[in-house]
């Protein structure tokens, strides 16, 4: 009598579950191979003693039976073999030990069950040297990974990323100029959210230069390559079905005061609007939530009289119940099937996710085509082709009337009841308006603006690549491959009217978005055993990569017939984009809504190895970029790496040392630039009447610009002991990138705001640690992995212009005058600004009771981390699985304009210090004498205090950025083939899932550290933050 | 592999040649825009000459100016922001295209043009970058332009003055085309180029008598023209259609935080001065409509204190101020930047002081005439009766009485140009003004007396910061400039 057995293979050293590893009744041809996730289950015959795990690279287990239902294995890398193989540059697939350089990899499973709407997300706290920081709690908001250091002082310092060898788009299309230093617009998502996560295989993350050289300009941030699913393991048919439901609440608000109400001092509600007493003051100094009895915004109007009702405050969870619980519903089928020959996968994917604040929302409908087929023995194709449509509802970001939150945590009376906003907006409105408020001017109702002022998008993407190989020879293969990532974008802006944004009539903006990214390349593969012990394996390509891009905005300031948004309904003329500095506030203006640029590439690589132990590889690149001048165009950049596998150079065999290997390697990349800086230009403007207009540009670009360099240095060891049951890989770095092309910030005096140039010299060094230890045998029923990482970055900025004229490079500035630098000598992302004036022992100097500004600027900090780790755990028990993550950021700092905005208008909870008796500031001020300081005596105000000490003084809104976070949870269940075989299905998985569930610690009060409004250089500064959120949930995952 | 590369790299998006009618345009409507706009007039001179006031968000009324004001008049007047592009630079640019092409009218536009608004930079800071600035491109590497004394900066303003004057007596007839102010009118020009001239000098007086002097005396000897009348001041109309409309009605679109200070119009009530009704608008509601023993404000012209504090500020109610007048908020408003009455106050000035022969009194009359006259006031009879008013009188009895009657109704004349009437104000030292209710920036109780730098220049160009702050004084609105001579 048969009888079902089920488990999951794990990689013995990671943790992460391994497919394709073949379960086979020993002494039979009766087994099975594990899916994706690493799961597999089988039935095997009463007889049956020995189950059999084989993988190639990994050494063969074999596990008695006995009674067991469950049995989990976790397989070690066979270091003497073949070795784990890794998906490298251009998509090829290498032996991890032959490799000089290091690179990490996570795998689909641990993608799809904990899963993030934005894939980038996953990699949080697992993979050493990479810091993900996700731009806030709304649906499809935008993340940036930063890989071993900011690299490029301007410019982009995102990795690539690339599917398939198809290198795809990840720009990110903020609305408005003023996103990225947080003072408004709204976040359409970085290109890379678009990948559907349970399409992925695997994602590896190549860390630099080193180890991306091939990729050329592009490769110098690092690069991402992900592996999509195929059917090609797949024997016959199987049906797929993942489905995961998770819900999202605010990690963390802000703490407010339930004790004043709205007012300075005395309050009375006439008009909203200054008619009354303080009825326009949008802040909380107001009278005391004693009950007392005030007409207020709500109070009912009996006979033309507004009647006193009780003054008192909503509850202290008025903000918190304002936000709704998200919800994220995702849906995927694939089918597979495939042999020898031939295989395919389809796969759709539904996301539906409703974000905390009310009308948000993200939808994705993908769909994946992934196929192959062998035609002959030598003359294959393949291809994969990826259908996303993309539909968000996203609110407005930063400081801004349009993003609710400005109102919740900073300007907003405290006594004022949400839900009776919500009822007024629903129920078309007490003193007949669905936008009236509790304020008339400066701010509108939330519900009004959250309905009624939306920021509707829609993307059709298609990601596809056609792969042809012919092997010429068993150890010589030519590939042609064609590779296009082409999407479309509409957005539509609608901003309704008695907003204070927008005073008079409905105003309508649309953005429509083209981008275009061909590859079309040619290679020849070489892999030859030169000699018993010398193995070479090489290619030489070409490859020729266009960019398009066309964005173009129109807005309608003014709407004829209220509420149609419409462009056929604009009641004055249409404003384009293109219109460089028209005056309205769409953030129209774009310099140039078209862009085309081409790079030419001719590279190579070789790897020559010698008895399998020793290892050096070689790779050229030349690009010539259409955005450099003529005779600068051509560009060419080198690398090479070695690797030595110690354990085996030296024979060392059944010792507690089972592996060692060292690497290192040196690298150079070459990088080009935008089109389009080379040339001066000369926008116009609306004509002044019948007068054109037009004016320099305020940027001087440069004719004579030349290619930046990166060049980069690593070196490592990898030792595992006691059969890999201990796992460290150390890695030190070290690049400097020259000849940075940067767009200076100049004074204005110089007669332009900004001069590109090459200037500039950033230096990273940094160490990596990673540290895998298995606290349990082999043999253990209860498998225990703990995964730790730890990276360190220093980054300095060395140099600006030769001539050593610049100092000091502004990278963007808050709407309140913070400004994020790059400064020699500093590390990157230096936050500059006003700090109090100090006396001599450092102590706040006073005038007339309230705190006084230096004049001179100071460095208050750098967003830069000191160092980012994470750990692991992961516990698998008979079918069981059970893993969470912790990571961290250590140092670094931001500056908070909830906390700065939340004070000076008494909405939060620090304020109630001194309310009634007023508050003597802790400092100096300058005695009798006229010369010593002595300690302040001067009693003020709390309101006057609040807003000295927090609106003259940046620096009293400067905290440390350091966070510990739990950020994921997930508890697995592979049911027993034993329950499952009575059904229709082959394997059922369950797993509850938890995201970003726990700030453990942080310093930064009331918001979440982890802050950024893009995934730019502008960094460190919060505005009014959309809270991050904490999800939690269920996966179910069947076979059929 | 190169193969069409330079076409790929062509913008094609934006004019890659400059027509210089179109700079002079863009140039004369973005820096009349700025010089209107809030940061340095809204919230700038017209407070801290208490024309106006601020009856919410009175951070500014109380000297508490934002860091990012400072930045954006520096910005805009020499380079144009990315939101309203134009600047000195393009005044500089063509001047060098007028060099270029040998346009001699077009290059004492462009003198004109440049002079005043670097005029207006140093009056609000000081020292600033001149010799060295607007040089940067992509042959001259001035990254970093050095700040030149005031001193300096004014002689050579002057000197560019002189030649423009120079340059439009040789009465070309090569046409400036774009010209928004004067369409093209070169004697209308060579008349700003005068009157802007004694402008400067006279600000000078007090700081070097020898060079103020000769050049007061030289314009004023009769052979130079000079403005005439009304129909020749220098100003730019703006239009009633978005996105050229004047900035204070841009402002009113979506703010409301201005109020006409007491100071004007208690000025102006005790003297029945028929600019009242022009500068402001009565009073919508009653101040304390509970309280019958005071009286209904309703219709009243009833001014607001400076520098109140919010919740003072607050007990208004805002309807029982009095808004701005009309004229200045209307869309289609001009912005004005130099009038036939202040070159009149300034003859006044020059005979007072004796640097020209002549009757001050009748200069001083003659000026408040012209500025009556700006507003459509031409009653012949009202005015004199005005002018007849003790407290209007020239008072001839000193020097300093003289300066007493020309710097009060210089004052009210001046009304709506805040950056002209601040220096003024400073330099003249009338009408006294009391300090506002509540002061809070660090102008050491008194008003303020020039901007700070924008702090950008801590970041960009440190060390010529460092150097000008050195020589000039600590960087705060309390110190004095070059011409603010201590009296």
């Amino acid at each position: 009598q048969d009888r079902a057995i089920s488990g999951r293979v794990t990689d013995r050293t990671s943790g992460q579950g391994l497919p394709g590893v073949t379960v086979i009744v020993k002494g039979t041809t009766i087994g099975a191979s594990t899916n994706s996730d690493g799961t597999y289950s089988l039935s095997v015959p009463a007889t049956a003693t020995t189950l059999s795990f084989t993988s190639i690279g990994y050494v063969s287990v074999d596990r008695p039976i006995g009674t067991a239902s469950t049995i989990d294995v976790g397989l070690s890398t066979d270091t003497k073999t073949l070795g784990e193989v890794v998906v490298t540059a251009l998509g090829r697939e290498e032996e991890k030990k032959s490799l000089g350089y290091s690179i990490q990899d996570v795998k689909g499973a641990d993608l799809t069950q904990a899963r993030e709407t934005n894939v980038v997300n996953s990699l949080s706290g697992k993979i050493a040297g990479v810091q993900i920081t996700n731009s806030s709690g709304t649906p499809g908001s935008s993340s940036r990974i930063l890989i071993r250091g900011a690299k490029s002082v301007q410019g982009n310092n995102q990795p690539l990323f690339v599917i398939d060898g198809q290198p795809i788009d990840n720009q990110n299309f903020s609305n408005g100029v003023s996103t990225a230093p947080g003072s408004g617009g709204v976040d359409y998502g970085n290109g890379a959210s678009d990948i559907n996560p349970d399409d992925i295989e695997s994602m590896t993350v190549l860390k630099g230069a080193n180890a991306a050289a091939l990729y050329g300009t592009r490769g110098v941030n690092g690069v991402i390559v992900i592996t999509t699913k195929n059917g090609r393991k797949s024997r016959g048919i199987g049906i797929s079905v993942n489905s995961t439901t998770s819900f999202e609440t605010p990690l963390k608000i802000p703490k407010f005061q339930d004790q004043y109400g709205q007012g300075y001092g005395s309050y009375e509600y006439v008009d909203g609007a200054g008619g009354g007493d303080s009825d326009n003051v949008d802040e909380s100094w107001g009278p005391k939530l004693d009950g007392r009895l005030i007409p207020q915004y709500n109070s009912p109007v009996v006979n033309g009289v507004r009647q006193a009702t009780p003054w008192v405050s909503p509850g202290k969870d008025n903000v918190r119940n304002f936000f709704e619980t998200g919800r994220t519903l995702t849906n995927n089928v694939a089918l597979s099937g495939g042999n020898d020959k031939a295989g395919i996968r389809v796969s759709y994917t539904n996301l539906d996710q409703k974000g905390i604040l009310p009308n948000t929302f993200l939808k994705r409908n993908t769909v994946n085509v992934n196929g192959g087929v062998d035609i002959t023995n030598k003359f294959k194709l393949s291809t994969n082709i990826n259908y996303t449509n993309t539909k968000g509802r996203r609110p407005s970001q930063g400081y801004d009337e349009l993003n609710v939150m400005q109102q919740l945590y900073t300007w907003f009376g405290r006594q004022v009841k949400l839900s009776d906003l919500k009822d007024i907006y629903e129920q078309g409105g007490r003193e007949g308006s669905r936008n009236y408020n509790w304020i008339q001017v400066y701010s509108s109702n939330p519900y009004y603006i959250l309905n009624e002022c939306t920021n509707d998008d829609e993307r059709d993407r298609v990601i596809g690549n056609l792969t042809l190989s012919y092997a010429l020879t068993d150890w010589l293969n030519i590939t042609a491959r064609t590779t296009n990532d082409v999407y479309n974008q509409f957005n539509q802006r609608r901003v309704a009217a008695e907003t204070r944004d927008n005073a008079i009539q409905d105003d309508y903006t649309e953005e429509r978005i083209y981008v275009l990214e061909r590859n079309t390349e040619f290679l020849a593969t070489v892999n030859r055993n030169l000699t018993e012990d010398l193995n070479i394996d090489g290619l030489i390509g070409v490859n020729r990569r266009d960019n398009r891009g066309n964005r173009n905005v129109v807005a309608a300031p003014e709407l004829a017939v209220p509420g149609l948004y419409a462009l056929g309904n604009s009641g004055s003329p249409l404003v384009t984009g293109n219109n460089f500095g028209s005056s309205n506030d769409n953030n129209a203006n774009i310099l140039n809504p078209e862009t085309r640029n081409r790079i030419n590439s001719v590279y190579g690589s070789a790897r020559l190895g010698y008895k399998n132990f020793a290892f050096i590889g070689v790779t050229a690149r030349n690009d010539w970029s259409s955005t450099l001048p003529k005779d600068n165009n051509s560009f060419f950049y080198p690398s090479v790496d070695a690797s030595l596998v110690l354990t085996e150079a030296l024979g060392i065999t059944e010792s507690v040392l089972s592996f060692a290997k060292v690497r290192g390697g040196y690298a150079q990349v070459g990088n080009d630039t935008d089109p389009y800086r080379l040339q001066d230009i000369y926008p116009g403007r609306t004509p002044f009447g019948s007068f054109a207009q037009q004016t320099y540009f305020n940027t001087l670009f440069n004719p004579d610009l030349k290619p930046e360099r990166t060049n980069s240095v690593e070196a490592g060891i990898e030792v595992r002991f006691l059969q890999d049951r201990i796992g460290l890989e150390l890695t030190g770095y070290q690049s400097t990138t020259t000849d940075q092309i940067l767009s200076i910030p100049t004074s204005a005096a110089t007669g332009y705001a900004f001069q590109v140039l090459n200037a500039g010299e950033v230096q990273n060094k940094g160490l990596e640690a990673i540290l895998n230890i298995a606290p349990l045998p082999a043999t253990s029923a209860l498998q225990w992995n703990i995964q730790t990482n730890f990276a360190a970055n220093r980054n300095k900025v060395v140099k600006f212009d030769d001539e050593g004229q610049i100092k000091n490079l502004i990278l963007g500035a808050s709407g309140f005058g913070v400004n994020v630098e790059a400064r020699i000598g500093e590390r990157y992302g230096v936050l500059f600004a006003e700090d109090f004036l100090r006396a001599p022992d450092g102590q706040i100097i006073y005038e007339d009771g309230l705190p006084v500004a230096d004049p001179t600027r100071k460095i208050l900090g750098s967003y830069t981390p000191d160092w980012v780790g994470g750990i692991t755990n992961r516990l698998g028990f008979k079918g069981v699985d059970f893993s969470f993550t912790i990571d961290t950021r250590q140092g670094g700092q931001l500056q908070s304009e909830t906390n700065m905005w939340g004070n000076y208008t008494g909405s939060l909870e620090s304020t109630l210090k001194g309310r009634e008796e007023g508050i003597v500031g802790d400092g100096v001020m300058l005695g009798p004498d006229g010369k010593t300081y002595v300690p302040n005596n001067v009693n003020v105000p709390a309101q006057d205090w609040n807003a000295a000490y927090y609106y003259n003084v940046r620096s009293s809104s400067v905290y440390d950025a350091s966070f510990v976070k739990l950020r994921e949870v997930r508890l697995g269940y592979q049911l027993p083939k034993s329950l499952v075989e009575k059904t229709f299905l082959k394997g059922i998985g369950v797993s509850a899932v938890g995201r970003n569930l726990w700030l453990i610690s942080s310093k930064a009060p009331g918001i979440d550290p982890e802050t950024s409004f893009n995934s730019g250089n502008v960094q460190g500064l919060e505005s009014t933050q959309i809270p991050s959120v904490r999800s939690y949930g269920f996966n179910i995952n069947l076979t059929l | 592999c190169e193969k069409g590369f330079e076409e790929f790299n062509t913008n094609p998006n934006q004019p890659l040649t400059v027509s210089p009618d179109a700079l002079l345009t863009g140039a004369e409507t973005a820096t009349a825009f700025r010089l209107f706009d809030v940061p340095a007039n809204m919230d700038g001179g017209l407070l801290i000459a208490q024309h106006w006031a601020k009856s919410q968000y009175t951070t500014e009324d109380r000297y508490s100016f934002r860091s990012t004001s400072y930045q954006s008049i520096w910005d805009g007047f020499y380079t144009g922001t990315a939101a309203l592009p134009g600047g000195l630079k393009d005044f500089n640019e063509l001047l060098r295209i007028g060099k270029e092409s040998n346009n001699p009218n077009m290059q004492a536009v462009a003198l004109v043009m440049r002079s005043y608004y670097f005029s207006v930079l140093t009056d609000i800071f000081g020292d600033i970058p001149y010799s060295d600035a607007l040089k940067l491109s992509t042959t001259v590497n001035v990254i970093t332009p050095k700040y030149d004394k005031q001193e300096d900066v004014y002689k050579g303003l002057l000197a560019d003055l002189k030649q423009a004057t120079t340059l439009l007596k040789q009465k070309s007839t090569m046409a400036v085309g774009g010209d928004v102010m004067f369409g093209g009118n070169m004697t209308k020009w060579e008349k700003f180029s005068n009157s802007l001239r004694l402008r400067l000098a006279m600000r000078a007086i007090d700081a070097n008598e020898g060079l103020a002097k000769p050049e007061i005396a030289d314009v004023l000897n009769g052979s130079n023209l000079l403005m005439t009348s009304n129909a020749d001041n220098a100003q730019v109309v703006f239009l009633s259609a978005q996105p050229n409309t004047n900035p204070v009605f841009e402002n009113r679109l979506t703010r409301d935080d201005h109020r006409v200070s007491q100071s004007i119009t208690s000025v102006l009530s005790r003297r029945k001065d028929p600019r009242l009704p022009i500068y402001a608008n009565p009073a919508e509601c009653a101040a304390k409509p509970d309280d019958k023993s005071v009286p209904d404000s309703t219709g009243l012209y009833r001014g607001i204190k400076n520098g109140l504090t919010n919740p003072v500020a607050q007990r208004g109610p805002l309807c029982s101020m009095s808004k701005v007048g009309d004229y200045f908020t209307k869309a289609d408003a001009p912005g004005v930047l130099m009038t036939w009455s202040e070159v009149l106050f300034f003859t006044a000035e020059a005979r007072a002081r004796g640097i020209v022969t002549g009757d001050a009194e009748a200069a001083y009359n003659s000026a408040i005439r012209a500025s009556m006259a700006q507003y459509g006031i031409t009653d012949v009879a009202a005015v004199d009766a005005y002018i007849a008013q003790p407290l209007v009188k020239y008072n001839k009895t000193s020097l300093e009485t003289q300066k007493a009657s020309i710097g009060t109704q210089k004052w009210i004349a001046l009304y709506g140009q805040g950056v002209e009437a601040w220096s003024e104000l400073r330099r003249l030292d009338y009408p006294f003004l009391s300090l506002p209710a509540s002061p809070v920036g660090a102008a050491g109780g008194k008003l303020p007396v020039r901007f700070r730098y924008p702090s950008n220049e801590q970041s960009l160009n440190q060390a010529n910061y460092t150097a000008a702050v050195a020589r000039q004084g600590a960087d705060l609105i309390r110190t004095r400039l070059w011409w603010d001579v201590k009296n």
